[in-house]
């Protein structure tokens, strides 16, 4: 049985190539996951900015991962990082908004 | 939820929690380049990418992952008193009941009809410290609306300026 950590995992001597995939492919992952959540904050103005808070954490971890990907198609081209690989998200995938889940007729 | 206190705790912690655990995963990638960064200082460097780049990217990283962090605790202390005003209009909302009055979202009326001289000095009784709770729920649900709306208007104000920043960057 090997002790030693596979590539990327902390503690192994991944080399920062390594870490930086790691990287790209946690952001991306990220951003997706985050918009998964729809929350209803009771609130229109409260959900609005909720929403723009998601929309603007998942561009930001997308603008992450596209100057990571750039990092390491400077290094070398065809690693993880190359902005042609399959892991690049979907920039057109959105979420629908928690500012719009209160039924009519509420008073806040 | 409570009509009166409309919203799901439960939704706004998950994203919290979402958000932080995001933010903790970037911030164990920091310290991991911080490491390699510190390691190619004390000329252990191999080749692979431009170690200004790297740098560059470290503290890109940084301010995404400290913005996605306190956005997540703003969400989860926002969770938090959205469950315990939820309760707090619970109780309100039966202690209304008992006297005969009602909430209508945070205001407490008489129901509609003709009550008996007794109830209804009852009711008028029990009225104004039952509405005085009601305004310091609302009061107290307004700041919290308020509070978490400032944090997430800043982050995102912060994290918009290092998505422009990044993007610059790549010409």
């Amino acid at each position: 049985m090997s002790s030693s950590p596979g590539p990327g995992r902390p503690g192994s001597a991944a080399g920062p190539a390594e870490v930086l995939a790691d990287l790209r492919r946690s952001a991306l992952v990220g951003a997706d996951a985050l918009l998964q959540h729809v929350p209803d904050t009771g609130d229109h103005a409260t959900g609005r900015a909720v929403d723009a808070f998601v929309e603007q954490a998942v561009d930001a971890l997308r603008a992450l991962a596209e100057v990571v990907g750039e990092t390491l198609a400077g290094a070398g081209g065809a690693g993880p990082g190359r902005a042609d690989s399959p892991l690049t998200g979907d920039p057109t995938q959105s979420r629908p908004r928690g500012s719009e889940l209160a039924p009519p007729g509420w008073h806040w | 939820m409570s009509a009166a206190v409309p919203g799901d705790a439960s939704g706004c912690s998950q994203l919290g929690a979402e958000l932080r655990s995001r933010a903790a995963e970037l911030l164990d990638l920091h310290a991991r380049l911080a490491d390699q960064h510190s390691n190619g200082s004390r000329g252990r460097r191999r080749a692979g990418p431009d170690p200004l780049l790297v740098e560059q990217n470290r503290l890109s990283l940084d301010t995404v992952a400290v913005r996605l962090d306190a956005a997540g605790a703003s969400l989860q202390l926002y969770a938090q008193e959205l469950a315990g005003l939820a309760e707090e209009a619970r109780r309100l909302e039966r202690a209304a009941s008992a006297v005969g009055l009602a909430l209508d979202g945070l205001r407490v009326v008489e129901p509609w009809g003709v009550a008996p001289p007794d109830v209804a000095r009852a009711r008028l009784d029990a009225l104004p410290e039952l509405q005085r709770r009601s305004e310091r729920l609302a009061s107290r649900l307004g700041r919290a609306r308020g509070s978490l709306r400032r944090a997430l208007d800043e982050g995102r104000g912060a994290l918009a300026d290092t998505a422009t920043g990044m993007r610059r960057s790549l010409g």
